[in-house]
């Protein structure tokens, strides 16, 4: 290709020529074939330049949604930072609050996120559910709570709510609350009853109730599945 | 940030405007475009950050029109609802939603390059894009892509004149042409 041959190809494709130009150039492509084969290279070439620097960008943006994250985590260890100079002068409480950051670790070492339900909304028969399930995974968990609220409204003890209400209020670090729902699972046959157990007995650790949680997680490790159980196991060894 | 800023940020290539506009409607985006055509929110995010980018590219090839709109979320939602439409239309979800799409096709993407897309060839430009120096991959994206001028981009990349970028965007465009399309020798992999 020549570089006058490569401007035409531009002035086409990026709508730069005159109407007689335009006319003359399309009246070639039909005339030579040689010229229309290659014309339509120099397209592919663009479209694959274009898709290629598209999807550097597209990475770029989600990078800095990351970033965001880590400033979020960066912004708690600042946190940590502050609490460990008030440990060191609040002598008198240093031992319990120290005791309590190290099972608070250990709940969030065995936390096990939960994905949520899937949302497909064509098909759903609650969209409210739907809404708070978008804005559960979105980690909005507060607004989704808002909407797990309405819902609670009509079925106090429906266990889907309350489990994801207990989900969203440990997210939040709002462990009596999520204490609360998760209690308040007491169905056995309930798909979520062991899980809810699970978690009770990890916002229980992070409440400093080593009792109540011990209690909570000997029941799953006894009768619970899988991963739950080998869990929940594990952690009462280190209680 | 107003849309007079953020298309103004675009034009000087600014990415912090693409970024914050990601930021910023990703999440309206998201929630509306599950709820209205039934997408999974991962669909729904992917063809956001499409739109967005489409928006970028709008702005710079002088295809957005701002006196034409009624703002820049509209016009973002707009290319996102055509993008999605167009899944819908490609997994043949329904007729009606077909309909919809006959109806609405040519309003964004009437332009020659989407007439001529063919996957294989684009990924395997994107592949040899990888492998050229990196000098011909920056010379060929702000040309292609971000629409810089031949004499902005001598001054990006320290070319000596306007000349010099546009020789070199020429051999680099017929090197990646003629690696894609099977016609190279070894003048196309060594200067």
């Amino acid at each position: 290709m020549e570089a006058e041959t490569l401007q035409r190809f531009e002035s086409y494709a990026f709508d730069l020529m005159s109407e007689s130009e335009k006319q003359a150039f399309e009246a070639d492509l039909v005339s030579d074939p040689g010229l229309k084969a290659e014309f339509e290279e120099f397209l592919h070439i663009v479209n694959g330049i274009r898709a290629y620097e598209r999807e550097k960008i597209r990475g770029m943006m989600r990078e800095s949604k990351l970033r965001s994250l880590q400033g979020g985590w960066r912004s708690l260890r600042r946190v940590a930072v502050a609490a460990a100079i008030i440990l060191l002068l609040v002598i008198p409480g240093y031992v319990i609050f120290r005791m309590t950051t190290v099972t608070s670790r250990l709940a969030k070492e065995y936390y096990i996120e939960d994905p949520g339900l899937p949302v497909k909304m064509g098909a759903s028969t609650n969209r409210l559910l739907d809404e708070a399930m978008i804005e559960y995974k979105d980690k909005q968990y507060r607004d989704a709570l808002e909407k797990i609220g309405i819902l609670k409204a009509d079925s106090p003890d429906n266990d889907t709510l309350n489990y994801y209400a207990g989900i969203c209020h440990f997210e939040l670090g709002e462990n009596e609350k999520a204490v609360q729902s998760f209690s308040s699972i007491v169905n056995q046959e309930s798909n979520y009853y062991y899980q809810a157990k699970y978690n009770l007995g990890l916002a229980f650790i992070k409440l400093g109730k080593t009792e109540d949680a011990i209690s909570a997680l000997r029941e799953v490790a006894e009768k619970g599945q899988d991963q739950l159980r080998l869990n929940a196991m594990e952690i009462l060894e280190k209680l | 940030m107003q849309d007079e800023k953020i298309i103004s940020d675009f034009r000087n290539h600014d990415m912090n405007a693409l970024q914050y506009v990601y930021q910023t409607y990703r999440r309206d985006f998201i929630k509306w475009a599950s709820f209205k055509y039934s997408v999974d929110t991962e669909v729904a995010e992917d063809v956001f950050s499409d739109a967005v980018i489409d928006v970028y590219h709008n702005v710079l090839s002088e295809r957005y029109q701002k006196s034409d709109r009624a703002s820049l979320k509209s016009y973002l939602f707009e290319i996102g609802k055509n993008k999605i439409l167009n899944i819908l239309n490609r997994q043949k979800i329904s007729e009606n939603h077909l309909k919809i799409i006959a109806h609405q096709q040519g309003s964004v993407y009437n332009n020659i390059f989407e007439s001529s897309k063919n996957e294989e060839i684009t990924n395997k430009v994107k592949e040899l894009l990888d492998l050229i120096d990196q000098k011909c991959q920056k010379v060929l994206t702000l040309f292609y892509f971000h629409s810089l001028s031949m004499e902005d981009i001598a001054r990006e990349m320290d070319f000596k004149n306007e000349d010099v970028a546009k020789n070199k965007k020429l051999k680099c465009l017929k090197r990646l042409q003629h690696i894609a399309f099977g016609r190279y020798d070894k003048t196309d992999f060594f200067d």
